[in-house]
């Protein structure tokens, strides 16, 4: 599993996750990342993703307490694992390595 | 307080079934909790419509990532042979559906096509099913017959029904027949256990119920034994009028205007002659005693094990003749003896009736709708495979067997077809009761007409749902294997070789070949509803002779000891009809024994003093007698003399009116008022002529009018007739009156003119109705597989539709090779959609009125309808052929 690699949008998940702060669950993941990224989520897609994330041990979940407001209902809050962590930062340095000394070209091509 | 907004309950269901058990609950809650926020915000609508979005995206993307992990798979000769077939189709079946998930758009479009058909298929197939396949409730009913007679030639109706003597001469003497049995029907006034009711009754002989094998629930059936004194209890009556009470045996009531006593009850599934009959009483028919002439009985009969219907019409045929000798009788009866045909039919075939026509011409539409559904989705198959051929050149280069190829393909249709067929079996589920409610009053049945055997119990069954999986299959094989065949075929190396390169492959001319068949089958439907939407409106607007505007009408069957003379229930009847006219918004009011379209009239001989003078047969006309106002309020024009008037009628004054062809057929050339006319069984009344009124159509818009008598009358029970701008809905003042005026006495027959009008139509318009949608189904269907088809070819030929521009070909020229295949087509499909057209429309030849089953017009205006359409589905196509960029087509590839 060395070179399992994290996708785009796998690590829009898990920046949202870290954003949030200890309050993260499905509704503000979909805010958060609405908000910051600028474009329409769909939600489905955020849940099937946490579940994936789970399932590779790169996020771990827990059930709060019954909730009245949502119908007795409780959330499903998560965290970011460690391995979850390690994977986000190899990518970010996966990219910026891309990235780096290309910042003039791009600037030419706007 | 107000409750908070709940999010629509089937979406939830949704969510509940699609999503893995441990996130149910907190997806539920988060979406309850945007919901919440939203029904706030935007309002409870807009919410709703979000959830349901929600729901079927959680529920598609979910059960997508349920599915397997698609494994590129490239199978060696070794491996397939290897794998048992079984799991390589379970295999091919997953994989299958994965490709299908990443296809959502041909998938929606492919099941929802196949539902469409399918699901019309199964429903019609279950209403047929219950209707003419089922057998008839009784045993070995396969030999059951309905034997009735005619007498061509003579003036006597032409169904005449079945003299008593006769079939007591048919009991003695046809070996052919091992049973038979005599009844007889009609309604009367019914009380019992505090209900007082016009209820249908059958009279029979005690051998109608030994031939139809009939075993009484309670009690016994009647006996050669028995007198007219006791009565057998339909499962319905004895349910809704007695409780099911098991004691009734024995009990005393009053049915049919006589006390009888209860001695049986029959189980629910005996119904006949239909399931409107709630009693039945004894016929007697004692052979020494029978007398001449009593035509108009019907008779049901089982046939011996070995005979056949020529046989059986060869002993039945003399017997009528030798009566006659027998008995002898006046020189009418003489004559329509000699001329007497006996008429064996079926028993199916004559409790059916005239729907049976209407059901199969349904069923064979949505065949024919079936039909078009396969050929579209074989389109989109062969435009999918062709699509996929380097893949599958690929596959084959690589070893893979063609069957291991076929059958991969195979399995997108199998699981296409069984979504298609579910969905299909759900539509006819909803389908048929919609059916049944849509099928008119003259199709389903009311007081009025009898009921549709077995329709009430038409419905999604195992036969039903065999069929829907045995189409489902046929669909699969159908538009799968073609394609698949075809694409996996020979050539593909060829295909490797060329790169796919601005090849228009070789699927074309089988796609055209499709586009041609769709188009054919649109066009004979086309041509279809085309007909019967003629005939309808040919139809509506013929000349009755009668409104049916604004016309309410009932009878009544009056109960009151005080009536008994002719005097004193004209006096009453026109005291009823002041008290009817005085009710707000009604205009007129009068009566007549038989209404035109309901009952329609009775017939019998007429003559005249001339025709009397000249010993010629007295012509046999329709009458009826009529009171009040019946004239003025139906609209029924006076061209001579005066109508009825009150005192003479009271007085019994014997005036008469006659029709306009009933005035030219008894005083040929001469004037008819003040002359005299008498009924021919009726020696000594001569009624004088007063008026001449215009013809009318009695039985129903197809027949043209017969010559007509209308009596002065008084009736116990005739039909009024109300003119009133409140028809729908004046039938509660009415009852009311009657309830005081005549308490005891049921109303019955309630109609309006119009509702009578729109059942005499019913068969052509439910026919109609359900042949115009299929129509604009096929249509739809037809210009979407064309429109499919043309796109796929400009998609195909961008290439060399941008070296021809880059050549100098303008747009328009473009646009023309476009359409003109289109066109070429269509045209093709015209003509081989007229041919079978012209061999089909015969078929619905019973229900066409005023236009032939070949009318050149009709036929030419939908074979252009269907080419305006084609060209249409054509254009969208050759615009985009015309905006081909030629720089940017070459660089594409």
């Amino acid at each position: 599993m060395s070179h399992q690699g994290l996708g785009e949008f796998e690590q829009m998940v898990l920046l949202a996750i870290l954003h949030l702060d200890g309050e993260a669950y499905g509704v503000p993941i979909v805010e958060e990342i609405e908000r910051r990224a600028a474009r329409k989520v769909a939600r489905a897609a955020v849940y099937v993703t946490l579940r994936r994330l789970e399932k590779k041990g790169l996020i771990s979940s827990w059930m709060s307490e019954p909730i009245p407001e949502r119908g007795g209902k409780p959330r499903r809050c998560v965290k970011v694992e460690p391995a979850g962590l390690r994977l986000l930062r190899e990518s970010r340095r996966a990219l910026e390595s891309m990235w780096g000394g290309l910042d003039p070209a791009l600037e030419d091509l706007r | 307080m107000k409750r908070a907004p709940n999010p629509p309950w089937a979406a939830r269901r949704l969510l509940h079934l699609a999503l893995p058990a441990d996130e149910r609950e907190h997806v539920a809650g988060d979406l309850l909790e945007v919901f919440l926020r939203y029904s706030a915000s935007k309002g409870v609508a807009r919410a709703r419509f979000w959830y349901w979005g929600q729901a079927i995206s959680f529920s598609w993307c979910f059960l997508r990532e349920r599915l397997p992990e698609p494994a590129i798979r490239i199978p060696t000769k070794e491996r397939a042979s290897m794998t048992s077939t079984l799991e390589g189709w379970a295999k091919d079946l997953m994989q299958a559906a994965r490709g299908l998930a990443r296809a959502p758009v041909f998938t929606v479009v492919t099941v929802a096509t196949l539902a469409l058909a399918i699901g019309a298929n199964t429903a019609i197939f279950s209403v047929v099913q219950a209707v003419l396949l089922e057998p008839l409730p009784f045993p070995s009913a396969d030999r059951l017959v309905s034997i009735r007679g005619t007498a061509p030639g003579t003036n006597l109706p032409e169904d005449l029904g079945v003299p008593d003597e006769l079939y007591v001469e048919y009991r003695a003497s046809v070996p052919a027949l091992e049973d038979l049995g005599l009844y007889n029907t009609g309604s009367s006034t019914t009380r019992a256990e505090g209900h007082t009711e016009q209820l249908f009754l059958t009279g029979a002989t005690p051998s109608f119920f030994t031939t139809l094998g009939a075993r009484p629930i309670l009690g016994r059936l009647p006996t050669e034994e028995d007198d007219s004194s006791v009565v057998v209890l339909s499962h319905w009556l004895w349910r809704d009028w007695f409780g099911s009470d098991p004691e009734v045996i024995g009990r005393s009531d009053e049915f049919a205007q006589q006390t009888r006593t209860v001695i049986g009850v029959l189980p629910p599934e005996f119904r006949f002659p239909d399931e409107r009959t709630a009693f039945w009483v004894p016929m007697v028919v004692r052979p020494a005693e029978v007398t001449p002439g009593g035509f108009g009985l019907s008779l049901v009969a089982r046939t011996a094990p070995d005979a056949d219907p020529a046989g059986l019409m060869a002993q039945l045929q003399p017997l009528a003749h030798r009566v006659q000798e027998r008995l002898g009788g006046p020189a009418t009866y003489a004559r329509a003896m000699e001329q007497y045909r006996p008429v064996i039919v079926p028993l199916r075939e004559h409790m059916v009736g005239k729907v049976a026509t209407p059901l199969w011409i349904l069923l064979g539409t949505v065949v024919i709708v079936f039909l078009i559904a396969c050929t579209n989705v074989a389109n989109l198959f062969l435009v999918r495979a062709e699509s996929r051929r380097r893949d599958l050149a690929v596959r084959r280069a690589l070893g893979a067997g063609r069957a291991g190829l076929v059958r991969a393909q195979m399995a997108e249709a199998l699981l296409l077809a069984a979504a298609g067929g579910v969905a299909g079996a759900l539509i006819a589920w909803g389908g048929v009761p919609l059916l049944i409610r849509a099928a008119p009053d003259a199709v389903a049945g009311g007081f009025g007409s009898a009921p549709i055997p077995g329709l009430a119990t038409a419905g999604l069954d195992t036969t039903a749902l065999l069929f829907t999986a045995g189409i489902s299959a046929l669909a699969a094989l159908a538009f799968g294997l073609l394609p698949a065949v075809r694409s996996t075929g020979t050539g593909l190396l060829g295909h490797l070789r060329q790169a796919g390169r601005g090849v228009v492959g070789r699927g074309a001319l089988t796609r055209d070949v499709l586009v041609v068949v769709q188009t054919a089958a649109a066009l004979v439907l086309l041509v279809g509803s085309a007909l019967l939407a003629r005939s309808f409106w040919q139809l509506s607007h013929v000349d009755a002779g009668f409104d049916t505007d604004g016309i309410f009408t009932f009878q009544v069957a009056v109960r009151r000891d005080d009536l008994r003379d002719r005097a004193a229930m004209s006096r009453f009847q026109y005291a009823f009809m002041d008290r009817l006219a005085a009710l707000p918004g009604v205009e007129s009011v009068g009566f007549i024994t038989t209404l035109p379209l309901d009952e329609g009239a009775g017939s019998g001989p007429v003559t005249t003093e001339q025709i009397e003078a000249g010993e010629a047969e007295p012509p046999v006309v329709r009458v009826a007698s009529a009171g009040g106002e019946y004239f003025q309020t139906m609209g029924v024009e006076l061209l001579r003399g005066r109508f009825f008037d009150r005192l003479e009628e009271e007085q019994g004054i014997p005036n008469v009116i006659i029709g306009q062809a009933a005035a030219e057929l008894l005083f040929p050339g001469e004037d008819p008022l003040d002359k005299k006319v008498r009924p021919a069984d009726d020696p000594d009344t001569w009624y004088t002529v007063i008026g001449v009124v215009e013809d009318v159509r009695v039985d129903d818009f197809r027949q043209p009018p017969q010559p007509m008598v209308y009596l002065p009358g008084a009736s116990a029970s005739p039909a009024y007739v109300m003119k009133t701008a409140r028809a729908e809905r004046i039938a509660p003042e009415v009852r009311a009156l009657i309830t005081e005026m005549i308490p005891e006495s049921p109303m019955y027959r309630i109609f309006t003119m119009k509702t009578l009008a729109a059942n005499t139509m019913g068969s052509l318009s439910f026919t109609m109705l359900m042949l115009g949608i299929a129509a604009a189904l096929a249509l739809i269907l037809g210009a979407v597989g064309l429109y499919g088809v043309l796109s796929y070819v400009v998609s195909q030929r961008t290439r060399e539709i941008g070296v021809r521009m880059a050549l100098g070909a303008d747009s328009g020229r473009i646009r023309r090779m476009v359409v003109a295949h289109g066109g070429r087509v269509a045209i093709g499909g015209v003509l081989l959609g007229m041919l079978v057209a012209a061999a089909l429309t015969r078929l619905l030849e019973s229900l066409l009125f005023g236009v032939t089953a070949l009318d050149a017009p009709t036929f030419a205006t939908m074979a252009g309808v269907m080419i305006a359409v084609a060209l249409l589905a054509s254009y969208v196509p050759a615009h985009r052929a015309s905006s081909v960029d030629p720089i940017r087509s070459m660089r594409a590839e």
